[in-house]
């Protein structure tokens, strides 16, 4: 009961209305019997003095036995109490329904009364077999007590009218209590429902069934729920399909290394090796390729490295011109396949900075490939570094086929490709991105289709001393 | 929302079944039921009465109700009697009397009488023991009106009036001790110039009811009752004040074939009460006249008769002067009351002293007799409280030769005065304003003495007129400069709280509560 929200709703609910009722409830009896007892007092109290002040003013000097006889015979037509006088013994002398009785009464109101004063009581009378309410005011004649006037009611009517209402409001707060209940109820399976509704959707997906879809009932926090639930059915597909893709992609990759290798294998092996032209061409292809596969692989493992967290830089303060004047130098030197030529703009000042340099030529050499796989062929690619602050800009460019927009945002991913056909693993922008991260800098892809790639990387400077104290020999020099 | 609706609808249905019909608590306020029989009483009388009818009581009865059972005839069947004033009708009193027949209340007849009250109601055998006759005594209205009695004979189902007369005052008892009551009537004075008035005695004689005493006296009479004079016999009392001295009791009782005074005390028989003994009566006094004789119970002022020991006698009051400290004239004199119980022949027995102040009535103990004396209240040094002591008077070398009378205890009371402040206390009275009592109490409680609230602190007897007032009995410490035979005789005189609580009947009230006929909470 309690490991639901709608048990604990509703022992919450109604323990705090319970408390309330019986609190309420409390309140109201005692106001109740209190009002109506003190009422019945005062209105009887009232009665007897009224009468005692009557007869004692104007009745002085008459025996009690005259008293009492003018009291019985001027009562009030109706008269709703019972109207006794007392003698001092507290012996009836007279009541109002004309008889006289030896019995005595000494309740507290009447000794009350012997002593001067207006004394009420209230209990179980044994004379008349009920609860009974009196009260006694003294006659008094020439200053001394000569006897009392009692008037007495029945208060089982008090009782029983109280004891009704009390029923009554006990009624209500149970009514009430239910109610409670009912609406606790239904509020605890407004909250539950749609969780429950989530839950087995959330169930589903679990399953790997990407097509559940929650529906969004409310805006509130089931319905932000509902959203961000939807949203990672939605996230969780994508990357199944990329995997898929990928999983196409490299096996792809790697069947067209493979079955080169395999021809070549087999046309070595139809062949013989008389031809030795031939024979040194299969072999040089199937090292290639051979080399084609391990780079690949060697990608796969970094990358999985990358994201693992595995790899550390080894960091050593370098200027990062040479590394680039470096790179210019190799594909300026070799001339590649397609006539790509490579314009590259160095930068005048040093560009210091404590960097792993393989990595960077790394992340260098797969943009600079990059730039060369989409250019036309003859295309000329730039790479252009330019200190700004304490960063440096290093653009490559080309005047390639550029990326489609839709494809721009997702560029950089692991294993995206894009939409072209060119070969490729799809990691090496995302292993260039998390080397560049791990120096501490950016990597931006601008790209306008059909005009041409541009993407940026922006690296930290070092402000070491090293750099600075060369510089300042330099100058001195 | 449809929930909402309907706990709305519920509620609203709730308020209006269920609080539409609060009763106010006036509304619901009505008169006890009565006792069983009461009840089929009051009742039975209604379809009887007219419209508006008056219930009234008499003034004095053998029993006070307005509607009563009695058997008149003598049949074994109770008839039911009530007495009821009409409402457009001043000088009139009905009496109706219903009879049972076959099981249900049946008028039997109604007696109009003229008068503004019903002063008497009796219902006693006068001429046949088995049978009870009506007397009622109208009330013409005004003091000294005189009053008219009628005796009504209950005869097949009507009442005869067999007597008439009228009185100022009446008692109505068995004198004679044959089963048959007898008329007591103190006739209206005729002549307003002569205040002299009579006790006339009214019973049967051959069946018909005649005077059968007439006594005159020198005054006024006063309280006349009838009650149990002696073991055997009842008695007319009576108080007589006269024009010559203060005033005297009598005791009129059937004696040797008559009426006559018990109470005629020789002088030497007077002068022997301050010794609180048995007092010697003369022969009972049979003259018509009660004034020819001075052998009488002198009395210094009126005092009724009562059943002071409870034994169901009526006791004599004979007032005694108090042996005061105080030599001062001006101060007034302070009375005993002392208590005789007439033995039926010719003695009166002394029973107890009685001593009232400030509406306490105190017992005085029978060994203090004698032995004590009174410095008595000094209002103008201390207004607010009031103190009056008991003190130890020592035996005096005097005392054989003062066995002339009281008067000669009282001067030799008066030589000792001027030591009173060292005399050794006996009992302090103490009345001090309800404000000072709490203060009060923590001073006495702290004192080794102790002390009894006679009353006015909510436990008090209701004889205290003055609520605002707390009265006290102080007990003495017992220590006094006493020597020798004096101190025992001092020691033995001293009370106890217990012995204090007797005497001033505080425990008596409490007593009275234990009783299975009171109704208490």
């Amino acid at each position: 009961m309690l490991k639901s929200i709608r048990g604990r709703l509703l022992l919450q609910i109604g323990l705090l209305l319970l408390t309330i009722i019986l609190l309420l409830e409390a309140v109201f009896a005692a106001a109740v019997s209190t009002y109506y007892f003190d009422s019945a007092r005062q209105i009887v109290q009232s009665r007897a003095v009224t009468a005692a002040t009557l007869s004692n003013q104007f009745m002085e000097g008459y025996t009690l036995n005259q008293r009492a006889r003018y009291i019985l015979e001027n009562l009030v037509p109706g008269e709703s109490s019972r109207v006794e006088v007392l003698d001092l013994q507290g012996r009836t002398v007279v009541d109002s329904y004309g008889f006289s009785s030896s019995r005595r009464t000494r309740t507290p109101d009447v000794q009350v009364a012997q002593q001067g004063g207006v004394g009420s009581y209230s209990g179980y009378s044994n004379a008349f077999k009920q609860r009974i309410m009196a009260v006694s005011s003294p006659l008094v004649s020439y200053g001394e007590v000569i006897g009392t006037l009692r008037f007495s009611v029945s208060t089982e009517p008090l009782y029983q009218e109280v004891t009704k209402l009390i029923g009554w409001s006990i009624g209500i707060g149970a009514a009430m209590l239910l109610l409670g209940f009912a609406l606790s109820l239904i509020i605890a399976q407004r909250i539950v429902g749609p969780i429950k509704e989530l839950t087995a959707i959330s169930r589903k997906m679990a399953t790997g069934d990407f097509t559940a879809k929650a529906v969004r009932k409310h805006d509130d926090e089931v319905g932000l729920l509902t959203d961000s639930l939807n949203h990672m059915n939605e996230e969780l597909s994508k990357s199944e399909k990329m995997k898929n893709d990928f999983i196409s992609t490299v096996s792809h990759e790697l069947r067209t290394p493979l079955t080169s290798i395999k021809g070549w294998g087999e046309t070595l092996v139809v062949g013989g090796l008389d031809d030795e032209e031939t024979t040194m061409l299969g072999l040089n292809v199937i090292t290639g390729e051979t080399n084609r596969l391990i780079g690949l692989v060697e990608d796969l493992l970094d990358f999985s490295k990358y994201q693992a967290g595995e790899i550390r830089m080894r960091s050593v303060p370098v200027d990062l011109n040479n590394l680039l004047s470096q790179l210019d130098l190799q594909y300026s030197m070799a001339s590649n396949k397609r006539g790509v030529v490579l314009l590259t703009k160095l930068s005048d000042v040093p560009l210091p900075m404590h960097a792993d340099l393989n990595r960077l030529k790394q992340v260098f050499v797969n943009l600079i490939d990059n730039a060369i796989k989409f250019s036309d062929p003859n295309g000329e690619i730039r790479m252009i570094a330019a200190r700004k602050d304490l960063e440096v800009h290093v653009c490559v460019q080309d005047d390639g086929e550029g990326i489609p927009a839709e494809d721009l945002e997702r560029i950089g991913q692991r294993f995206y490709k894009g939409s072209s056909k060119m070969s490729g693993s799809g990691l090496g922008l995302a292993i260039s991105k998390e080397i560049v991260r791990l120096h501490g800098g950016r990597l931006k892809v601008e790209s306008e289709y059909g005009v041409g790639t541009t993407v940026t990387v922006t690296l930290p400077l070092a402000v070491d001393d090293s750099a600075e104290k060369a510089e300042a020999e330099a100058a001195g020099q | 929302m449809k929930a909402i609706k309907i706990a709305g609808l519920l509620l609203t249905l709730l308020t209006v079944g269920g609080c539409g019909r609060i009763a106010s608590p006036g509304d619901l306020l009505h008169a006890p039921n009565l006792a069983n029989e009461e009840q089929s009483l009051y009742r039975a009388v209604q379809p009887f009465l007219p419209a508006g009818y008056q219930l009234t009581t008499p003034d004095q009865s053998d029993q006070g109700s307005a509607i009563r059972l009695a058997d008149l005839d003598g049949d074994g069947q109770e008839e039911l009697i009530v007495s009821y004033k009409k409402p457009d009708t001043d000088y009139e009193i009905n009496i109706l009397i219903l009879s049972k027949q076959d099981g249900s209340w049946k008028k039997a007849d109604q007696i109009t009488g003229s008068g503004i009250n019903l002063d008497y109601l009796g219902i006693k055998p006068l001429t046949d023991s088995t049978s009870s006759d009506l007397l009622l005594g109208y009330e013409g209205g005004g003091v000294g009106l005189p009053k008219e009695l009628h005796v009504y004979a209950y005869v097949k189902g009507k009442m005869r009036s067999v007597y008439q007369s009228s009185y100022d005052q009446i008692a109505v008892g068995d004198l004679m001790g044959d089963g048959l009551n007898q008329i007591a009537l103190v006739p209206p004075i005729d002549d307003s110039d002569n205040s002299r008035s009579r006790i006339e005695i009214i019973g049967s004689r051959q069946g018909k009811l005649t005077p059968l005493s007439n006594s005159r006296t020198d005054g006024s009479v006063l309280n006349i009752r009838i009650g149990r004079a002696s073991a055997k016999q009842n008695g007319l009392f009576a108080q007589v004040l006269g024009t010559t001295r203060s005033g005297y009791s009598v005791l009129l009782a059937w004696k040797d074939g008559a009426f006559g005074n018990i109470l005629s005390l020789p002088p030497n028989s007077y002068n022997q009460r301050s010794y609180r003994k048995h007092l010697a009566l003369g022969a009972p006094d049979h003259d018509s006249d009660l004034s020819a004789t001075d052998d009488k119970w002198w009395i210094d002022y009126p005092v009724d008769s009562r059943d002071v020991d409870g034994d169901g006698i009526l006791e004599v009051v004979l007032p005694n002067p108090i042996p005061m400290v105080s030599s001062d004239s001006a101060s007034p004199k302070l009375w005993t009351e002392s208590y005789y119980r007439w033995d039926g022949e010719r003695s009166m027995t002394f029973v107890e002293d009685h001593f009232w102040q400030w509406g306490y009535d105190l017992r005085i103990p029978a060994r203090w007799t004698g032995r004590y004396q009174i410095v008595p209240p000094t209002n103008a040094s201390d207004q607010e409280s009031n103190e009056l002591r008991f003190v130890y008077l020592p035996p005096s070398t005097e005392e054989e030769s003062s066995s002339t009378g009281g008067d000669a205890v009282i001067k030799q009371v008066h030589n000792q005065g001027q030591q009173a402040d060292e005399q050794a206390p006996l009992l302090t009275l103490r009345q001090v304003p309800t404000a000072q009592w709490s203060q009060l109490q923590s001073a006495l409680d702290n004192r080794a003495s102790s002390y009894v609230v006679l009353g006015g602190e909510g436990t008090g007897t209701p004889l205290s007129g003055n609520s605002s007032m707390v009265t006290l009995a102080l007990l003495p410490d017992g220590r006094s400069n006493l020597q020798g035979e004096q101190a025992a005789q001092y020691a033995e005189l001293l009370l106890t709280a217990a012995e204090v609580r007797t005497l001033s009947g505080v425990d008596r009230a409490e007593e009275e509560e234990a009783e299975s006929d009171v109704e208490k909470h």
